[in-house]
C-alpha cells in the first residue's frame, strides 16, 4: 500500500527488510509495506474495513498502541508468536508537520531464527556446565576427602584418588580443548590459523596414529591393530596440525567402538583429491543416529559410550576442519558390521 | 549399624568417589551406573538414602525415581536428587516429583552427610 503522504520515503520503505505500517493521527494505516502484509497476512481490501487492531488481533499491541498514542509513552515493543513464528513490534510515535499530524510507525521483524538460536545457545551452555561439573565432582569429593581425614587414613586412599583426580583432569583438559576447537570452527576464525602445505598423506596418518598411542589410553595398541594400506606417495594439502586432529578423531573413535577387532586404513587418489578411508568392524552407528553423528554433543546410547568418556565433539570438528581445508567427510555404516569414515581432501600439486 | 546409601550415577569415577568419601563418613554404600538396575538393586540391598543423578542415558533420574516411588518395597526409601545440570526450581521439582532433597554437583561433602542423616531420621521417625 502506498500513501501519498510519503512519496519520497515508500520507495525506501518498499524494500525495508522489515514490515513497515504507518498510522495516521486517528491510528487508520496510512502506508503498509509488502513484508508487513506478509508478516500479518493481510490483503490490501481488508486495509478497507479493518483497523491495525483487527488485523493484528492481540491485546498486548493493542495496549501498546494505546500508551504511544496517548503519548504516555513514546515508544512501546512486545513479541508477538503467530502461527509458528515470533514477531518483534516496535511502535514509536512521529511527530509530523500541522498537516500530517502525529502519527505512528510500528515495524515488524521476524525474530524467529534468533529465538532459536538463543535457545540452542542456552541448550548448549547447559551441556557444557553438566560436562564440566561432573568431573569437577569427582575431584572435589575425592580431594576433599583425603584433606579431611588423618594421614593414615589419608595415606591408604593416596594413590586411589591421585588416579582419579589424573583421569579426571585428562578428561577436563580435553574437552576444554575440543571447546576451544569448536569455538574457533564456529566463530569463523578457524580459517585464519590454516597454514596449508604439501603433506604425504601416508605419513601423516603414521604420525596421527602414533601420537594416539602415546595420548590415549583406550588406544595404546593402535599401532598393532590399524593396518594402513594403499597409496604411498600420495600427497594432500592441508595444515598439518588440522589434518592431525581430524586423523586423531577418526583413529579414536574406530578404536574405540571396533573392540579388538582390526581397523583399516586405506589411501587412495580420488580425482583431484586424496581420499583416506578409515575402516573398522566394531558395532556400527544405529540408522537412527546416523544423521547426528557430525552434530555437537552427540553421543550414541550403547555399553561404549557408556563406559568410555567422550565429548561428542569431535565428530563436529573434524567435519568443520576438512571442509575449511576444501576437503569433505563422511561415513557409511552397517550395524554390527562396523562403520567406514571418509575423509577427502585436495590433492597437493606433487600428487 | 551404619546407614546404607545406595548412589546412583553414569560417572564411573564419580560414583567410586562418592562412596569413598561417604565411606570414610562411617556409611556403608554400594554404587551403580545404570538407572535400570535401581528398583532391583535398593530392593536387594535396602538402603537406608538413595542418591540419586539425573542425567543418565536411558532412563533420566526422573524417570528412575518414578519407578522407585511406584515399588512397594523401594517407595518409603528417602532419595536425594544430586545433579549437574541447571535446574533453577530443582529443590520444588524434585519434591513435587517425591525425591527428599536435591543437591546440585558439585557439592561439599559435609554437606551431602548431613543431608543423607537428615534424611535417613526423618524416614525413621515417620515410620
Amino acid at each position: 500500500m502506498n500513501s501519498n503522504a510519503l512519496p519520497q520515503e515508500s520507495a525506501l520503505l518498499d524494500r525495508f527488510p522489515m514490515g513497515v505500517v504507518v498510522l495516521d493521527e486517528n491510528a487508520r494505516i496510512c502506508y503498509m509495506n509488502d513484508r508487513a502484509f506478509g508478516y500479518l497476512g493481510a490483503e490490501s481490501a481488508d486495509l478497507l474495513t479493518q483497523g491495525i487492531e483487527d488485523i493484528v488481533h492481540n491485546e498486548a499491541f493493542s495496549e501498546c498502541l494505546r500508551h504511544v498514542r496517548s503519548r504516555t509513552a513514546e515508544t512501546q515493543s512486545l513479541q508477538i508468536h503467530k502461527d509458528g513464528r515470533f514477531y518483534s513490534y516496535a511502535l514509536s510515535s512521529v511527530d509530523e508537520s500541522p498537516a500530517l499530524g502525529r502519527r505512528v510507525m510500528v515495524v515488524i521483524e521476524d525474530v524467529t531464527r534468533l529465538k532459536t538460536v538463543d535457545s540452542i545457545t542456552g541448550e548448549f551452555l547447559s551441556t557444557i556446565l553438566h560436562r564440566l561439573r561432573g568431573p569437577l565432582t569427582t575431584l572435589k569429593t575425592s580431594l576433599g576427602m583425603l584433606s579431611s581425614q588423618s594421614p593414615e587414613a589419608a595415606s591408604a586412599a593416596y594413590l586411589e584418588v591421585v588416579d582419579m583426580s589424573r583421569h579426571e583432569v585428562d578428561r577436563l583438559s580435553a574437552f576444554v580443548a575440543d571447546l576451544r576447537s569448536a569455538f574457533v570452527v564456529d566463530a569463523g576464525l578457524a580459517e585464519k590459523e590454516l597454514e596449508f602445505e604439501e603433506i604425504n598423506a601416508a605419513q601423516i596418518v603414521k604420525r596421527s596414529l602414533a601420537d594416539l598411542s602415546r595420548s590415549c589410553a583406550e588406544c595404546r595398541d593402535g599401532a598393532t591393530r590399524v593396518t594402513v594400506s594403499g597409496h604411498e606417495t600420495a600427497v594432500l594439502r592441508g595444515d598439518f596440525e588440522k589434518v592431525k586432529q581430524v586423523l586423531h578423531h577418526l583413529f579414536k573413535n574406530a578404536l574405540i567402538f571396533s573392540g579388538n577387532a582390526p581397523v583399516c586404513v586405506t589411501i587412495a587418489r580420488d580425482g583431484s583429491g586424496v581420499r583416506i578411508e578409515v575402516i573398522d568392524r566394531g558395532i556400527g552407528i544405529p540408522e537412527r543416529d546416523l544423521p547426528y553423528v557430525f552434530d555437537k554433543f552427540f553421543r550414541g546410547d550403547n555399553e561404549i559410550t557408556r563406559t568410555v568418556d567422550g565429548n561428542g565433539l569431535g565428530l563436529y570438528i573434524a567435519r568443520a576442519l576438512a571442509a575449511l581445508m576444501g576437503g569433505s567427510l563422511y561415513c557409511e555404516n552397517a550395524v554390527d558390521q562396523g562403520t567406514v569414515f571418509v575423509l577427502t581432501l585436495p590433492a597437493g600439486g606433487g600428487a | 549399624m551404619n546407614t546404607k546409601v545406595l548412589v546412583i550415577d553414569d560417572e564411573r569415577l564419580l560414583v567410586k568417589s562418592t562412596c569413598m568419601a561417604l565411606t570414610a563418613c562411617g556409611f556403608e554404600t554400594r554404587g551403580i551406573l545404570d538407572g535400570k538396575d535401581a528398583v532391583a538393586v535398593a530392593r536387594e540391598y535396602t538402603p537406608d538414602v538413595i542418591l540419586l543423578d539425573i542425567m543418565m542415558p536411558g532412563d533420566d533420574g526422573w524417570a528412575v525415581l518414578g519407578k522407585l516411588k511406584a515399588d512397594g518395597q523401594t517407595r518409603g526409601v528417602p532419595v536425594i536428587i544430586f545433579t549437574a545440570r541447571e535446574y533453577s526450581d530443582g529443590l520444588r521439582r524434585a519434591r513435587a516429583q517425591g525425591a527428599a532433597d536435591y543437591l546440585p554437583k558439585p557439592f561439599e561433602v559435609e554437606d551431602l552427610k548431613e543431608m543423607i542423616l537428615r534424611c535417613a531420621a526423618a524416614e525413621k521417625e515417620a515410620a
